[in-house]
Order: structure tokens, then C-alpha cells, then sequence
């Protein structure tokens, strides 16, 4: 590091209140109101931490109004590759999603109850699975060919712990996952790059025995997607974010007024007999269906939204 | 809760003024000192230290400007940590900043060597002279330490510019150092 350069970092702390202020002021803020970890939002963490001690960074959220929905358009393709034979290394393919038939069902929030079950030591064993493993069993590296822009995955791979009953000798559990953000902390959680808390990006959840369904509360009648002939269940949420302002209450009259919103995606498959979960956090809905659509049909090239005269 | 009233409940020795602080500052100081700090802990920490200090400063201290007060606080403690840290442990973003100021220094043959202090004056002097919109890129860029990008967007203009304005700022104000007879 630079002394002299720091010296001179350092020597700006004293500079004048006003001029920080002003600096503070001026211009627009990246995005709305600054964050705060809103309480509920354990939950979603909880499917991070699942993602986490899986060996990777995982976390989620999106955006919402109905509106577009995938259809894959060159899908009759022989042997396609399915998120099942490698990593997704995109084919050359076009995938046309229509909005007209997306669906997307409306969550009330975050569920609260999505703690893992305990794996008590004396009765299940843990092992930990690397790269790979993980590839070997899921038949990929969990990386979508589609990966919004300014989005990465850290630098970390994808891991896994599963857990075995000691006497036995049968899987348990083998979910794993990988996030992919626009920011890290050195422990490889993610972190936003501006004033609101809530890190964008979006995490890959995939399981053969289930998938432990965290994250957001169950619609009353789900509604399906097809992308490529699979069907995909998209739900969307949309949750406050901080600072709570504590002499109004939020519409819902549940907590006090929140200093805005931000939209959570997930949307759930099965695919060559593993079940998947792919939840953004402030990304918008056409981002989602692009990676959903990139995991069912490996190609970068996809179109959301066709207009006049297209199918 | 307005800036004034919570300055108020300080001087009462009222806790819940922490709250309020937290409340209504605590998002914006964490993102200022995870500029410069890269492990989550230590942005909490640094944070903690900051109400911690504000708690001990107010009174006797009337800050006219809050934020600015308390980010300042803020972005000491972070500096403060960065020292304490590892080289593999420090912020891409401080190396970067403190390698872009070292730009700005001038020959070390100069006369004489000057205390943090006096180098704080000449800055200040600095700023002075500047229009409104270079000094906030200045500030956003080396007070803050926003990415460039991030300036762009906020100042309205393409990152091309900013980065052309910091490189012509950063050459304005090695020549002000120099006038003062200012090295490192």
C-alpha cells in the first residue's frame, strides 16, 4: 500500500463538514432510500446459509409485475443438453420467451420457518463434497449459461455438505447451491454494491432427494410456466427494505413504514430428475427467465418479450 | 426524527437517540466504511465505534452537519482498522485510492515535511477554490471512495469525464501541494 497515498487519505478526514454534506447532497443517489437488513429477511439468508455451508455463497430476490413468461422456442432439438451432462457451456441456439405466457404467481412474503433440520452428529455423518463431486452427481457446476451482467460468482465454486445416516448408510440430504452477485465480502457472502442492504443477485439451489423450500410463503394455487416443455412454478415478492419509519405503518399494518420495496423471483423445476430453485433479489422478472431459461436450454442468446406478429 | 432533535436526546443522555442514529444513518455508514474495509465484521465495527464516539463527542460537540460529522467519525475508524490490517487483508479500493493520492505528492526533495494537520488545511484550501461540481467528484471519488461508475451516475455525466476531471483534479492539486511546500 501506498503510505504517502494513505497519509493523504487519511489527511482528508478533516476536511470540512460542509463540503461533505455537500458532497453527500449533490446528485442522485444510485438507487432509492439506504437499506437495513429487514428482520424477515432471515429467512431468505437462512436459504443463503443453506447455500453457504453447502460451500457457496447463495442468497435471493427479484422483481414483479405479471407479465412475461419463457417459452423456448427451438426446443425440439435432439439431444439437447440439459442442465445434466456438464456445465452449462452455451450452445449456439436462440430461445424466444414470450411474456404473454409467463406466469408468475404472487407470494404475501418471506416464510418464517425454513430452518434446516439439525443433523444430530451420533446419529448422521457429514461429508463434504467439492467441485468435482457436485459436477459428478448433478451433472454440472451449477453456473447457467446466462448470467446477468455485473454479476459473478466470487471467485468460489460450487460445494456441498451431505449427510448421511451412520447406520445405514443413506443419503439425507444433498442439497447444494451457488450465488452469483454483484459484490462479496471476503467470507464470500454477498454484498450490495449501493445504498440498499439487499445485494443483488441470484442463487441456484439444486437437490435429487427435495429441495428444502425456503424463501417465499406458498401461493394457494400455483400456476405453471412451460419453458422447453418443463414446467416451472415462478413466484414473486415484494419486501421492504429499512429504515422503518416508526410513526406510520406500512399498508399492511403489519410493521411501520418502510423506506421501499424490492422484488424476490424464484422459480422451481425439476430437470433430469433434480430439483431446482433459481431465486433472484432485485433483479427484474426478465433476468429470472433468462436463467431459468439458460439452465432448461443452455444458450446465452435468449429474447424475452417478442412483439407484433411474432409468436 | 430531525438531526436536531436527535442531538437533543444526546445531550439528555437519552439511548434511544442511538436508535435514531442507527435508524437514520446506520445504512449510509455502513456502505461509506465498506468502501474501505472488505470483511463484513470489521464495517461493523467500525460502525459501533462510530455511535460509540458520537455518544462520547455529543455533548460537548453541536455538529451542524450530522452526517457529516458522524461519517467522519466513521471513516476514521475505518482508516484506523485499515492500518491494523494485513496487506492481503486491505480493500482493493484503499490500495487503489491511497496509489491514485500518491499521484498527487510531490517531489520528495521538497523542503519540508508537514503534519497530518497542515495537510488538511492545504486540501481544504484546495476545495475552496474549486466549482461545486469538481468538488464533489473529488469528494465522492477520494472521501467516499465511490467507484467511478458510481460518480458517473450520480453527477449525470459518462464515466470518461469523471475519470479525465479526478486525473486533471489530482494534477491541480499536486501543484497546490507543491505551492505549499507540502511532501510526504
Amino acid at each position: 500500500m501506498n503510505q504517502n497515498g494513505m497519509m493523504l487519505l487519511r489527511a482528508m478526514n478533516g476536511v470540512r463538514a460542509a463540503y461533505i454534506q455537500e458532497a453527500k447532497e449533490t446528485g442522485k443517489e444510485r438507487t432509492g432510500p439506504r437499506m437495513r437488513y429487514f428482520a424477515a429477511a432471515a429467512c431468505l439468508c437462512l436459504a443463503l446459509l443453506g447455500a453457504l455451508r453447502a460451500g457457496l455463497p447463495g442468497a435471493l430476490g427479484p422483481k414483479p409485475p405479471m407479465g412475461p413468461a419463457v417459452v423456448p422456442v427451438e426446443s425440439e432439438v435432439p439431444g439437447e443438453v440439459h442442465a445434466g451432462t456438464e456445465t452449462q457451456s452455451p450452445d449456439d441456439r436462440q430461445v424466444t420467451i414470450r411474456w404473454r405466457d409467463v406466469v408468475v404467481n404472487e407470494s404475501a412474503g418471506l416464510s418464517a420457518d425454513a430452518t434446516r433440520l439439525y443433523m444430530d452428529p451420533a446419529l448422521y455423518e457429514a461429508e463434504h463434497w467439492d467441485m468435482d463431486q457436485v459436477r459428478e452427481y448433478f451433472g454440472w457446476e451449477l453456473a447457467p449459461a446466462y448470467i446477468p451482467e455485473g454479476l459473478t460468482g466470487g471467485g468460489q465454486g460450487v460445494g456441498l455438505t451431505i449427510y448421511r445416516d451412520k447406520a445405514t448408510g443413506e443419503l439425507l440430504e444433498d442439497q447444494a447451491g451457488r450465488g452469483f452477485w454483484v459484490d462479496f465480502w471476503e467470507d464470500g457472502s454477498p454484498k450490495s454494491d449501493d445504498d440498499i442492504v439487499i445485494p443483488k443477485g441470484f442463487t441456484v439451489t439444486a437437490s435429487r432427494l427435495g429441495i428444502l423450500h425456503c424463501g417465499l410463503l406458498p401461493v394457494e394455487e400455483e400456476r405453471i410456466t412451460q419453458f422447453d416443455r418443463t414446467d416451472v412454478t415462478i413466484t414473486h415478492a415484494s419486501l421492504p427494505y429499512g429504515p422503518f419509519d416508526p410513526t406510520q405503518k406500512d399498508p399492511s399494518g403489519l410493521y411501520n413504514k418502510p423506506a421501499g420495496y424490492y422484488d424476490v423471483y424464484v422459480a422451481a423445476f425439476t430437470l433430469d430428475g433434480v430439483e431446482y430453485e433459481v431465486a433472484t433479489q432485485r433483479l427484474e422478472l426478465e433476468e429470472l427467465i433468462k436463467i431459468t431459461a439458460s439452465i432448461i436450454s443452455p444458450t446465452e442468446d435468449i429474447i424475452v418479450g417478442v412483439g407484433c406478429g411474432m409468436p | 426524527m430531525e438531526d436536531e432533535t436527535i442531538v437533543e436526546l444526546l445531550y439528555r443522555r437519552d439511548e434511544g437517540a442511538l436508535e435514531e442514529l442507527e435508524g437514520k444513518y446506520g445504512p449510509g455508514l455502513l456502505r461509506l466504511a465498506g468502501r474501505f474495509l472488505k470483511s463484513r465484521e470489521d464495517v461493523e465495527e467500525a460502525v459501533n465505534d462510530t455511535w460509540l464516539a458520537a455518544w462520547n463527542t455529543i455533548p460537548p460537540q453541536r455538529p451542524e452537519h450530522l452526517f457529516a460529522y458522524l461519517a467522519r467519525l466513521c471513516r476514521f475508524a475505518a482508516l484506523g482498522q485499515v492500518d491494523r490490517l494485513t496487506a492481503q487483508k486491505r480493500s482493493a479500493t484503499v490500495v487503489e485510492l491511497s496509489g491514485e493520492l500518491e499521484q498527487c505528492l510531490p517531489d520528495p526533495a521538497a523542503e519540508r515535511r508537514m503534519e497530518e494537520g497542515e495537510v488538511t488545511e492545504a486540501i481544504n484550501g484546495f476545495l475552496a477554490a474549486l466549482d461545486r461540481e469538481k468538488r464533489v467528484i473529488f469528494l465522492r471519488r477520494y472521501w467516499y471512495g465511490d467507484p467511478v461508475r458510481e460518480i458517473a451516475h450520480r453527477m449525470g455525466m459518462g464515466e470518461s469525464r469523471v475519470k479525465t476531471t479526478l486525473f486533471r483534479l489530482r494534477k491541480k492539486l499536486k501543484e497546490h501541494l507543491e505551492q505549499e511546500g507540502i511532501f510526504l
